[in-house]
């Protein structure tokens, strides 16, 4: 009976994982109508699809130069084709975008001589952004730098707010009635219902909130309700962990995304919190480009306890203090 | 009283999960803008790791004595998308490397960061934060 039951336990063990890898091929594969997906010049010169596309080929080739590579592309990509639509005629958002307009990975580790008007989000000739104008009794209990050496976990929309320091890759699948948006970091997942449905009466609380999306024009309209408190905004106006804030119940956070052309993804948010906030936050509207090099593949960047603590122990306490006020470069970040 | 092995496990897990994890920083507060040198030597390991990699060296100081170095890169992430893959590190073990570096604030000697370092071919390889603010000219050995 033991044996039996075991080899029960074993099979239908089996049959889950193989159902779970079956959901998630169906989740993830790509559209057999290849709409929705980067093909960039190289990709069309038969050396595969960027983003997911490379990784559906076999393992991806390794990267010859990396950005040592003078042929890589450091302008502003050009729209790069009409906006990919679905069967149903939305635009399709699914790929994966990088925070900046040359469709790869650029911080300050990366060499010089990037365009600046591509190498970040905000768009030449917009607007400046106005940073979010607090009430002024929310100074000690929202607003304070992400406590050192903490992992701060994602949410909305720091997971993707965050970005603008820490330069990683999103990436969006989008289906029928659902899109998700998944981030290299902190590695979280937002599942959003795109079928018309309306808040719950009383939703979850969690960091990603409670979102539905609807669609207004060519815009997705991705409204977010019931994001735990602990969920910090980072570089939701100004950057990085320094300016970090926390938020109230009724924070209400409102995503735009749209593709105006095959390389590009605008992202527009809008937070709105009447106990922390005078006014509701506007965001810019934020350029992300579509990832071009066939061989980038997805990575996970985990806050892992690689460090040596003791390293942070022996530091000065008046660096300490310094940082906790404010006055010294915030974690989180590579400018 | 009999433990279960997979109970023992799953809460090692949980707990383990719900410890903060000292791990992201900030340069400025655990390194030295204003105390950098160029380190001569030669690679010894690579540690392939989030959130930050890093590197091990050994040079001779000033007075000849051979130092074993243990030295913080960026994020995997970004440094195999600039060409510096963990294999490019595990195939120089043992090999030449120079490095620029900055040094830990606190007492612990022979730590630092590198912002950039030539491996056996030469090539200067961005690893670390740019925080000299030094063109890619200025950048070599």
């Amino acid at each position: 009976m033991t044996a039996v039951t075991r080899e029960s336990r074993y099979w239908l063990g089996s049959a889950g994982v193989v159902l779970a890898a079956l959901c998630l091929f169906f989740i993830f594969a790509p559209d057999s109508s290849g709409q929705g997906q980067g093909q960039d010049q190289q990709a069309q010169q038969g050396r595969g699809q960027p983003g997911r596309g490379a990784q559906q080929e076999g393992p991806a080739k390794p990267i010859p130069k990396g950005f040592f590579d003078p042929g890589l592309n450091r302008h502003l990509l050009p729209p790069g084709g009409p906006t990919p639509r679905t069967a149903d005629g939305h635009p399709d958002l699914s790929g994966r975008y990088y925070p900046n307009g040359v469709g790869r990975m650029v911080g300050s580790y990366t060499p010089a001589g990037v365009d600046p008007d591509a190498s970040g989000l905000f768009i030449k000739g917009n607007p400046p952004q106005v940073n979010p104008v607090f009430r002024p009794e929310t100074k000690d209990k929202y607003q304070f730098p992400t406590p050192y050496g903490t992992c701060a976990p994602g949410g909305t929309p720091t997971s993707i707010t965050t970005q603008t320091t820490e330069h990683g890759p999103i990436e969006l699948v989008q289906r029928p009635g659902v899109l998700w948006i998944m981030d290299e970091f902190p590695q979280a997942i937002k599942w959003i219902p795109t079928d018309g449905r309306p808040h719950s009466k009383d939703p979850d609380v969690s960091f990603a909130g409670e979102a539905v999306g609807r669609w207004e024009g060519d815009t997705l309209v991705v409204d977010t309700v019931a994001i735990d408190t602990r969920m910090r905004n980072i570089s939701v106006g100004l950057s990085g962990d320094a300016n970090a804030w926390t938020h109230s119940e009724k924070e209400h956070v409102i995503e735009r995304f749209s593709r105006p052309s095959k390389n590009f993804l605008i992202y527009q948010v809008t937070v709105e919190d009447p106990v922390v906030l005078v006014k509701p936050f506007v965001s810019a509207p934020l350029r992300w480009s579509l990832a071009q090099d066939p061989n980038d593949t997805w990575t996970e960047y985990l806050c892992t306890a690689n460090e040596d603590s003791d390293a942070y122990q022996k530091i000065d306490p008046k660096i300490r203090e310094d940082y906790e006020k404010g006055k010294l470069p915030a974690p989180g970040g590579q400018p | 009283m009999r433990v279960k092995l997979p109970g023992v496990l799953m809460a090692i897990l949980v707990i383990g999960a719900a410890v903060p994890v000292f791990a992201h920083h900030g340069f400025g507060v655990e390194f030295d803008v204003n105390n950098c040198m160029d380190l001569k030597g030669t690679l010894t390991g690579i540690t392939w790791e989030n959130p930050h990699a890093y590197f091990d060296m050994d040079a001779k100081d000033a007075d000849g004595n051979m130092q074993s170095w243990h030295l913080e890169m960026v994020t995997p992430n970004a440094l195999k998308r600039t060409g510096s893959t963990k294999q490019v590190f595990l195939d120089n073990i043992g090999k030449p490397i120079n490095a620029r570096v900055c040094l830990a604030k606190s007492s612990n000697q022979h730590r630092g960061a590198a912002s950039y370092l030539a491996l056996a071919d030469g090539q200067i390889r961005l690893v670390g934060q740019g925080v000299e603010r030094r063109s890619d000219e200025q950048k070599h050995f």
